[in-house]
C-alpha cells in the first residue's frame, strides 16, 4: 500500500555539503524528519556534484520516513557557468559582469522547463533572461 | 527572511539570497523563498540590499509582483527537537531501541538500547543502521573485541556491548557526535566496556592496541573504499567487517576494494537502495 504523504518540502542546498543548520534543519524539523538522516543521504547521493547548489524535493510520509529527488541546477548556477564567471554583480543595474547569448538563454530555459512554474517556453526564457540581468549578466540578441 | 514574490522572479530572488550568504534556501509554493542567517548586526543591511534588489527587478524584465519581505527571528530549539515526537521504540530482532523519553518493559530475551541521538546520526530507523543491528546479533556470541568506526549516536557500539562484546572502541571525527555518544554510553551503563575516541576512523583503527574480532563501519561507499586496507590491518585473523551505508549502485566497487585489501565479502544484504556487506579476513 502506498504510504500517505504528510508534506512536500523544496530546498536548494549545496551538493555534498548539507548540514543540520538552517535552511535544512527548520524546513525538515518542523515536519518531524530526522535531519541528520536526510543530510547523510543527500550528501552521499550528490557528492559527485559538490560545489553546485542543488534543488531537492523531499516527500515526507505520515510515518516520518522520506524520499527525495534532485532537480536541475538553479537558473543562476547555469547562467554563471554559461557566462564563465563565479559570481554575479552586486549592483546589477550598473556593473555588468558578463554576457550570454539569446541562444544560451533558450538552451537553459529548455533544460529547466520541467522544473519551472512557467506556462510556456517563452515565459521560461523571459524568466531566465530576467534572472541573468538581475545578476549583472547582459543578454545579447 | 521570507520573500513572497511571483513565479517568474523566484529564481532571481533565490540566487540573490544565496549571494547574500544564506547556505541554501527553502522554496514554498507558489512563490515564496525563505533564507536563514545567524542573528547579527548585518540583518538591516541585508534587508536594505534585498529591497533594492527587488525594486530593480522590473528593469531586468522580471515582475516581482507586490513582493513582501518578512524578517523573523527564529530560535534553533523550535525545530531541532521537533522530530522527536515521531521517533518511537523499535524492535530489531532481539534488540529494542528505545528513545530516552519513552518507557518500555522489555521481555526476558530482549536487549534494550536507550538512545537520545540529538544531532548525531543513528536512531536505528534508517536502513543502514537497521541492517547493522540485525547483523550484529549474529556476529556476537560474547567476549569479542569490537571497533565502531563512525559511531554517530553510539547506537551500534552500545548494542555490541549489550550483546556481549568484551570491549568496544567507538570513534567519530565529529565532536558533536562524540559528546552525544558519551551521553548515550552513560545512559546504557556501558562506559566500562565502551570507549569513545574523537578521531577519524583511520587514525583510531591504526592506533588500536589489540586486533579486532569485529569492525563496524556504517559509513559511506567512498569512506569504506579508502579505509579498506586500514580495516584489514586492524582485523584479527578470521576477524570480520560489517560495512554499511553503501548505496546499492556502488556495491561492486566496495566489494572489489575490500577484496584487494584481503577482506573477502561473503554476505550481502540490501534494503531500500542501501547495502550491507559482511567480509572476513583470512585466518
Amino acid at each position: 500500500m502506498a504510504k500517505k504523504v504528510a508534506a512536500i518540502v523544496k530546498l536548494q542546498c549545496p551538493a555534498g555539503k548539507a548540514t543540520p543548520a538552517p535552511p535544512v534543519g527548520p524546513a525538515l524539523g518542523q515536519h518531524g524528519v530526522n535531519i541528520m538522516q536526510f543530510c547523510k543521504e543527500f550528501n552521499e547521493r550528490t557528492k559527485d556534484q559538490t560545489g553546485m547548489i542543488i534543488p531537492v524535493e523531499i516527500t515526507v510520509y505520515e510515518d516520518r520516513s522520506f524520499t527525495f529527488v534532485t532537480k536541475t541546477p538553479p537558473a543562476a548556477v547555469l547562467l554563471l557557468k554559461a557566462a564563465g564567471i563565479e559570481k554575479g554583480s552586486g549592483v546589477p543595474n550598473k556593473d555588468k559582469v558578463a554576457k550570454v547569448s539569446r541562444a544560451k538563454v533558450r538552451e537553459i530555459a529548455q533544460l529547466k522547463m520541467p522544473d519551472l512554474n512557467a506556462a510556456s517556453l517563452e515565459a521560461a526564457e523571459r524568466m531566465i533572461a530576467g534572472t541573468a540581468r538581475s545578476m549583472g549578466i547582459v543578454v545579447e540578441d | 527572511m521570507a520573500v513572497t514574490t511571483t513565479a517568474e522572479a523566484v529564481e532571481a530572488v533565490a540566487a540573490e539570497l544565496e549571494a547574500l550568504g544564506s547556505a541554501g534556501v527553502v522554496l514554498e509554493d507558489p512563490a515564496r523563498v525563505i533564507a536563514y542567517w545567524p542573528a547579527g548586526a548585518e540583518a538591516d543591511e541585508r534587508l536594505r540590499r534585498l529591497r533594492r534588489f527587488l525594486a530593480g527587478l522590473p528593469v531586468c524584465g522580471l515582475d516581482p509582483g507586490p513582493a513582501r519581505v518578512e524578517a523573523v527571528r527564529r530560535d534553533d530549539a523550535e525545530w531541532a527537537e521537533s522530530w522527536k515526537r515521531f521517533y518511537h521504540t523499535r524492535r530489531i530482532g532481539r534488540l529494542v531501541v528505545r528513545p530516552s523519553w519513552e518507557e518500555y518493559q522489555p521481555g526476558p530475551e530482549e536487549v534494550v538500547v536507550t538512545l537520545d541521538p540529538g544531532m548525531a546520526f543513528g536512531t536505528g530507523t534508517h536502513p543502514t543502521t537497521a541492517l547493522c543491528l540485525e547483523a550484529l546479533e549474529e556476529e556476537l556470541s560474547g567476549g569479542e573485541s569490537v571497533v565502531d568506526a563512525g559511531t554517530g549516536s553510539g547506537i551500534l557500539a552500545i548494542a555490541a556491548a549489550k550483546l556481549g562484546a568484551a570491549r568496544v572502541v567507538a570513534c567519530d571525527a565529529d565532536p558533536v557526535a562524540c559528546q552525544v555518544a558519551e551521553e548515550n554510553l552513560a545512559r546504557n551503563g556501558v562506559t566500562d566496556r565502551v570507549v569513545v575516541r574523537c578521531a577519524d576512523a583511520g587514525e583510531a583503527l591504526r592506533s588500536l592496541d589489540w586486533p579486532a574480532d569485529l569492525i563496524l563501519a556504517n559509513l559511506t561507499a567512498e569512506a569504506i573504499v579508502s579505509l579498506a586496507p586500514v580495516f584489514a590491518g586492524a582485523a584479527a585473523p578470521g576477524g570480520r567487517l560489517l560495512a554499511s551505508g553503501i548505496v546499492a549502485e556502488r556495491r561492486a566497487e566496495v566489494v572489489g576494494a575490500l577484496a584487494a585489501a584481503g577482506l573477502e565479502v561473503d554476505t550481502v544484504r540490501e534494503r531500500e537502495g542501501w547495502a550491507l556487506l559482511r567480509a572476513a579476513r583470512a585466518e
